[in-house]
């Protein structure tokens, strides 16, 4: 007799606790799930992004981008999914990067969506020695991934002006 | 023996309150921290795109510059190729300048459009001919932004 309501009192205390807990996680979800990114968060992947092109890293530079992105490059055809996008700037590694440098204008997100406004300075080594420098603007459109790291769907940009050598 | 059945009647009722009451707590708790927002309807918004779209074509063909220019938000910036960003009434000009240099016709083609009531992000083709059948087909990708209610292009990049 003692046993069963030793057992039923047991029952109930860890149903509560299980109730709790999965009450708590629901909460820490859903507040996660709604808060904006700082504009800070949300420049991080270009951040990153500029400084793997300054180690001449593509395979660095394609992790930013989701698996299924685009770039809409100036002059050239949207490239689509991370394996092109890693060629692509590897194509741009071998032009001769030297570096590159980004500065967020504006940035905003609602929920798992969110979009970064920058300025970017890349330089280039020129074929006479020379080093060319372009200066432009971007659109990243981004989106948290499931380990909550905002990386790009979509990046477009273009030039200030021609290319100017130094 | 009836007493005992009513006193595990007693717990079973208590048990079942609390269960009940730690729910709904919680319910409650999880609606509380969703942020008070208008519903949205993307398909409402796509109409609406698609028609300011349809009106850009329109106003282009009526070289009315100053009606393309209203779809822009106060504070809205037109970044293109080989350009510094073009903001407030340099929009005006810049719309201006393209109707004066031949432009004819613009058709836009939308690849995708996702967002929610604070911003939406349209990429597509833009299609322009102008005098004596050049025609240009060029990417573009749009942040649009509410602005007095009504959606409006906030960076409209074009390359």
């Amino acid at each position: 007799m003692n046993q069963a309501k030793k057992m039923f009192t047991f029952i109930f205390l860890f149903t509560l606790l299980i109730l709790i807990i999965s009450c708590k996680q629901e909460s820490v979800d859903s507040e996660t799930a709604s808060q904006s990114a700082t504009v800070e968060e949300l420049g991080q992947m270009n951040r990153d992004f500029a400084k793997a092109l300054t180690a001449k890293d593509a395979v660095a530079a394609a992790i930013l981008y989701d698996e299924n992105a685009s770039l809409l490059p100036p002059n050239e055809p949207i490239v689509t999914g991370r394996a092109n996008i890693q060629a692509y700037w590897q194509g741009a590694i071998d032009a001769g990067i030297i570096d590159a440098s980004v500065k967020t204008i504006d940035a905003k997100s609602n929920g798992d969506l969110g979009y970064e406004i920058g300025m970017f300075t890349m330089r280039f080594q020129g074929a006479k020695g020379d080093t060319i420098v372009e200066v432009g603007k971007y659109t990243e459109i981004l989106k948290r991934n499931s380990e909550g790291k905002w990386i790009s769907t979509y990046g477009m940009w273009s030039s200030n002006e021609p290319m100017a050598a130094q | 023996m009836k007493k005992l059945i009513q006193s595990k009647l007693k717990v079973c009722s208590l048990f079942l309150i609390t269960v009940i009451l730690i729910s709904i707590g919680c319910q409650q708790q999880t609606t509380d921290t969703k942020p008070v927002s208008e519903e949205f309807d993307m398909q409402e918004a796509k109409s609406f795109i698609d028609s300011i779209n349809t009106k850009f074509s329109e106003q282009i063909k009526n070289g009315d510059s100053m009606a393309l220019a209203s779809h822009y938000a106060t504070d809205a910036a037109i970044l293109l190729s080989k350009s510094e960003p073009i903001k407030g009434k340099d929009i005006l000009s810049a719309w201006g300048s393209m109707i004066r240099a031949g432009t004819e016709e613009i058709t836009f083609q939308t690849i995708d459009l996702i967002g929610s009531n604070d911003f939406l992000i349209e990429t597509g083709y833009i299609v322009t001919k102008e005098y004596g059948n050049n025609i240009t087909k060029s990417k573009y990708l749009v942040v649009w932004k509410k602005q007095n209610g009504e959606w409006k292009l906030y960076r409209d990049m074009i390359n």
